[in-house]
């Protein structure tokens, strides 16, 4: 049951990611929601659980924004790896916290999926050419804002299995 | 093995999860690749839902600004009915310059340097999430007779060509991407050059321009027959400024797309070049 509603939860993330921004004219402020589902299994699930939901979550981004397969995969389970490393043993909780957290991992995954874009990509455009810093600190914001209705949304599908059967 | 394996368990799980995307990426870096059937099916499954986001957002916004238009419709009123005085005279003069230009076409002995098309029109159903990739995904596909390398236009020019083709939804690449490069050729001079996309900007920059070629501020940019990607006569863009490099052999400009890429909802799919013409929303002129 936790683990459909963890599924059903990254293609409602990644879909809303892909067409809603744009709809609603926010371009440039794109909030990563799928990024905010990986620091929650990075935070809660166990780190092979966790990496494969990781994986799972970046492949379906790939699919439904239109990346090269792989570049969003690769960079959301980097990500896993970097919040599972440096939020070991940190006992801090809030939305301050994940708004915090969420920022900088946003960030951090923008330049991930754009070094590794530059290294074994197919544009040709020169850096100082994309509005890359830009866009990553403006999508970095919204992710910040997003992350605690995210993470919300994640513990109460976390809590579908600690539910005893029959409860309401 | 074993016991190596069940103590250091998580790392070699993790490292080779790492590794798996970064692998699948390298190998797939090209953007032409054909995607798999793993990303088919996730394609599938989410396409509908987009389509109903896009369709529903739409339709809030058509309540709204209908709300809003309805206080301004009486003023539009009066202007449209001098437009419509205004264009009705046009169209008489227009009719008559056509019947003008039949007559010396056939006088000259010109073919029609411009086919006539056969377009497939598609909702803009999702965004690429971020301006280096500028893509976007409509909701037709290969049911609907959709291939790899179909250009798509709209009414007011150009938009780009078709990447992926799924079932049921296609991703477009737009002109303005950096990997894009159309063949453009000067209505006014004949001038020939290569528009390619530039990330920072919906803007395109034409490279290669012969030095002595003659380019200038505003002049319309069409496809050039050479390209092979796009019919020839597609409205491209509009000079926005031209470079002059001291030295070289060539100048650059920069254009201003037709196609406002920030308000794209509805585009067309250019299926058939043919002269069996057979068009889904007539009355939309796409050449010049």
């Amino acid at each position: 049951m936790r683990v459909t509603g963890y599924i059903v939860l990254v293609l409602l993330a990644a879909v809303l990611e892909a067409t809603l921004p744009r709809l609603l004219g926010l371009d440039t402020a794109r909030p990563l929601l799928v990024v905010a589902l990986v620091l929650h299994f990075a935070l809660r699930l166990n780190t092979i659980e966790g990496a494969l939901f990781a994986l799972f979550a970046g492949f379906v981004e790939d699919a439904t924004a239109g990346f090269p397969t792989g570049l969003a995969s690769f960079s959301c389970v980097a990500l896993f790896v970097g919040a599972r490393l440096a939020l070991a043993g940190l006992r801090a909780e809030g939305r301050a916290f994940e708004a915090f957290i969420a920022f900088a991992f946003a960030f951090s995954w923008h330049v991930v999926t754009t070094g590794l874009e530059r290294v074994l990509g197919p544009s040709l455009a020169p850096l100082a050419d994309t509005p890359w810093m830009r866009t990553a600190l403006w999508s970095s914001l919204a992710t910040a804002v997003a992350t605690p209705v995210m993470m919300r949304a994640a513990q109460r599908v976390e809590a579908l299995e600690k539910r005893p059967a029959g409860s309401v | 093995m074993g016991p190596f394996f069940k103590r250091y368990r998580e790392l070699v799980v993790t490292g080779l999860l790492l590794v798996l995307p970064l692998v699948v990426y390298a190998s797939h870096a090209e953007l032409e690749s054909a995607p798999g059937p793993l990303r088919r099916a996730v394609v599938w499954a989410t396409g509908p839902v987009q389509q109903a986001i896009v369709a529903s957002v739409a339709a809030a916004q058509d309540a709204w600004y209908g709300y809003v238009d309805l206080r301004r419709v009486r003023d539009e009123n009066d202007r449209l009915r001098a437009e419509l005085l205004h264009l009705r005279e046009g169209r008489s003069q227009m009719t008559e310059l056509q019947h003008e230009n039949g007559r010396l076409r056939r006088m000259a002995g010109y073919a029609d340097g411009i086919p006539e098309m056969r377009l497939v029109g598609a909702s803009v159903i999702a965004y690429g999430p971020d301006a280096r990739f500028r893509s976007v995904r409509i909701g037709r596909g290969s049911d609907d007779g959709l291939r790899v390398g179909m250009p798509v236009v709209t009414a007011e020019g150009v938009v780009g060509r078709l990447l992926n083709v799924y079932e049921r939804a296609s991703d477009v690449l737009l002109i303005t991407d950096p990997s894009s490069a159309v063949a453009a050729l000067s209505q006014r001079t004949r001038a020939r050059a290569t528009a390619r996309g530039l990330s920072a900007s919906d803007r395109l920059r034409l490279d290669y321009v012969v030095k002595s070629e003659d380019l200038e501020e505003s002049d319309i940019l069409v496809t050039a027959p050479s390209g092979g990607l796009f019919p020839k006569g597609l409205r491209l863009g509009r000079v926005a400024r031209v470079n002059e490099a001291a030295h070289g052999l060539f100048k650059t400009a920069e254009v201003v797309p037709f196609v406002d890429f920030e308000r794209l909802e509805e585009v067309q799919v250019v299926v058939d070049n043919g002269p069996a013409a057979r068009v889904d929303r007539p009355g939309t002129s796409l050449t010049q």
